[in-house]
């Protein structure tokens, strides 16, 4: 973490900040104006491609903790999600509760469904725990089609939610809300890694065993590290329900809980920006994929050959995590170091 | 008698179960890479044998060996393009690999033969509406053979892994790859081979699989059940593999069959997951897998 030149920290609350230099303030209050204003230069269609790149934010970011800082691969977050969506709309419609109370209960809810599927971790790790998470995603998805109340096959529907006067009913209003939370949450997230349970979450990734012996209760993180992932799945879960007004369990496929991974590797493992990055990369070019090349997909393939428009998106996003993983597996973030450094340094080589 | 029969029927469920976390167990085991893109590579390779098949008339043996050799190919070019460049990394990363995988040749399909779902009708040797009938049970003959192969299959297996110089090499790189290359195995060889193997089982359960039922785009989620499987067995366990196929096929059976009534059905989709987390609970390397020892 090399400093901008002539930049030194003198006091321990220099040392604490996120944003260290006047440089750093302005970038900042230019990119939260820029985003705030955004709805003004976006035309429907990308507004809603940034509403969800927004909801799956939170999501990554909690599973950026668990994965990419405790490194517990899960492949179970979409399942996550839609229990934080089900559970959001059955406390708004069986419960009583406004959307916002029930926002904050159901993403708690998830976190404790995640704790379950988290105890396993005190016996099995690695790989076989991405196997549990991947039978979580089916189960929860299960237990949500059989609970009758869930009408898992014709799905709940909410109100749009409201504060005061204003209502969230369009994608305009959503994006406010959403950035919101988003910012919110990357605060949050931000300094979770660095309290003590951030700190023994890199040492659980990097070797469990040597943070066992050096202290660190290495249970207790992980089944920390499933909370707060659930916790973002939850809330995001909650988002959708209260963007779309519908909860349905077709809306959370298991290959999302793949992209989600998938968000991680784009943008790189274990740091927050880096997440933000793979989220923001691989919607915005789905969303590309989706206008311009599905039509030319479509194009080429011969009549009667099948569906390229809708297989191309798959298959695209799969190619990319693997080139990624082969060419850069250190994610987009690893190449703004880079590029951080050199301009850091510019006109001079070193 | 009822019960007789949703037990047979299990067991050859169960056998096409075994067969895939076969494949599975085989990449495992040599490579130590957990391939969860197995059930995609079952559906790519029957999809690739439908499409060789229907090419032209030939004979039905030519248009196996035909797809043998596609999927043999396909295993390879897998191996060769993604598997490869990452020899050496982190085990995490050839992993996540075939986490995309799955999404790629997924993808792939759908943008090939996904018109009407992918349905097609696919019945090379015409026994898909057969059915044999002893006493008062009935086996579908589709089922009856996957059965039969599947056992071949494992006694080849066996015999390939006991005598084989091939299978030793495959052995002595399970144990350890640096040992191995040392030794005189040639370690990428028999990644190579490994794949190619893998391939072709995939073929030959898929090939089943779509005698049994016709294809569709949804086939490779037979693979998260053969995972389950897999893991229940012991991930590096092959007789595991076929034990626990044909014990989660007959659990599976018998859940559907009887508790399905009381909960409104869907509970054979998922129950060889909810077997696979209570068993990794309690044995968390399987059954009949080999408990690692970890040192710092």
């Amino acid at each position: 973490m090399g400093l901008p030149c002539g930049t030194f920290n003198a006091e321990y609350r220099e040392d604490m900040a996120i944003l260290r230099t006047r440089t750093h303030w302005g970038l900042a209050i230019a990119a939260i104006v820029l985003l705030f204003t955004l709805p003004s230069y976006l035309s429907n269609t990308w507004l809603i491609v940034a509403n969800f790149i927004g909801i799956w934010i939170v999501a990554a970011l909690g599973l950026s903790l668990l994965t990419g800082y405790c490194g517990q691969i899960s492949l179970g977050q979409a399942g996550f999600m839609a229990a934080g969506a089900f559970s959001c709309a059955a406390l708004v419609n069986y419960g009583g509760l406004s959307y916002w109370p029930a926002l904050i209960v159901a993403a708690f809810f998830t976190g404790g469904i995640g704790l379950i599927f988290g105890i396993p971790s005190l016996r099995v790790k690695g790989f076989y725990l991405a196997i549990i998470t991947l039978a979580a995603h089916f189960i929860i998805l299960f237990v949500i089609l059989h609970i009758p109340a869930l009408q898992g096959t014709m799905g709940l529907n909410i109100a749009p939610p409201h504060i005061g006067s204003v209502t969230f009913d369009s994608h305009h209003n959503f994006f406010y809300l959403i950035m919101g939370v988003v910012i919110i949450m990357t605060i949050i997230t931000k300094n979770i890694v660095r309290t003590k349970p951030g700190r023994a979450f890199i040492a659980i990734r990097d070797n469990d065993l040597a943070a066992e012996m050096m202290g660190v209760d290495v249970f207790r993180y992980k089944l920390i590290a499933f909370f707060i992932c659930a916790v973002y799945a939850g809330l995001a879960g909650g988002l959708m329900l209260g963007y779309i007004t519908h909860a349905h369990i077709d809306e959370y496929p298991f290959m999302d809980s793949v992209w989600c991974l998938g968000f991680l590797i784009v943008g790189g493992l274990g740091s927050v920006a880096g997440t933000i990055m793979g989220v923001v990369f691989l919607r915005v070019f789905s969303q590309l994929t989706y206008m311009y090349l599905a039509p030319l997909a479509t194009l080429l393939m011969p009549a009667g050959m099948g569906t390229a428009g809708f297989g191309i998106g798959p298959f695209t996003y799969g190619l990319i995590i693997i080139l990624f993983l082969i060419f850069e597996p250190r994610g987009l973030y690893h190449r703004w170091e880079i590029f951080k450094s050199w301009y850091r340094l510019w006109p001079f080589a070193y | 008698m009822n019960t007789l029969q949703i037990c047979l029927w299990g067991l050859q469920i169960g056998a096409i179960y075994g067969l895939i976390a076969l494949a599975f167990v085989l990449v495992y085991k040599a490579t130590k890479v957990i391939n969860f893109a197995q059930g995609s590579i079952v559906m790519l390779t029957i999809y690739l044998c439908h499409a060789v098949i229907s090419l032209g008339t030939f004979p039905i043996w030519a248009g196996l060996l035909l797809s043998a050799g596609v999927a043999i190919g396909l295993g390879l070019a897998i191996n060769r393009l993604f598997m490869h460049p990452l020899v050496g990394q982190p085990l995490i990363a050839p992993v996540m690999v075939t986490i995309a995988l799955l999404g790629l040749i997924q993808g792939l399909c759908i943008m090939v033969w996904g018109d009407i779902g992918g349905c097609r009708n696919f019945d090379p040797l015409g026994i898909s509406a057969g059915a044999l009938h002893i006493g008062q049970i009935v086996l579908l003959k589709p089922h009856t053979l996957g059965f039969i192969v599947t056992l071949v299959l494992f006694g080849l297996c066996a015999l390939f892994f006991k005598y084989a110089k091939l299978g030793l090499g495959m052995r002595a790189t399970a144990e350890d790859h640096q040992v191995a290359k040392v030794l005189g195995v040639p370690v990428m060889f028999v990644f190579a081979a490994v794949w190619a193997l893998a391939t072709l089982i995939s073929l030959v359960a898929g090939f089943i699989l779509g005698s049994m039922n016709g294809l569709e785009l949804g086939i490779w989620q037979i693979g998260i059940k053969a995972i389950a499987v897999a893991i229940i067995g012991g991930l590096d366990s092959i007789p595991g593999a076929l034990i626990a196929g044909l014990m989660v096929g007959v659990l599976e059976q018998l859940a559907g069959a009887y508790i399905d009534p009381y909960i409104g059905g869907g509970l054979m989709d998922v129950f060889p997951l909810i077997i696979m987390c209570i068993i990794i609970y309690f044995r968390p390397y399987g059954l009949f897998g080999l408990e690692r020892i970890e040192r710092v």
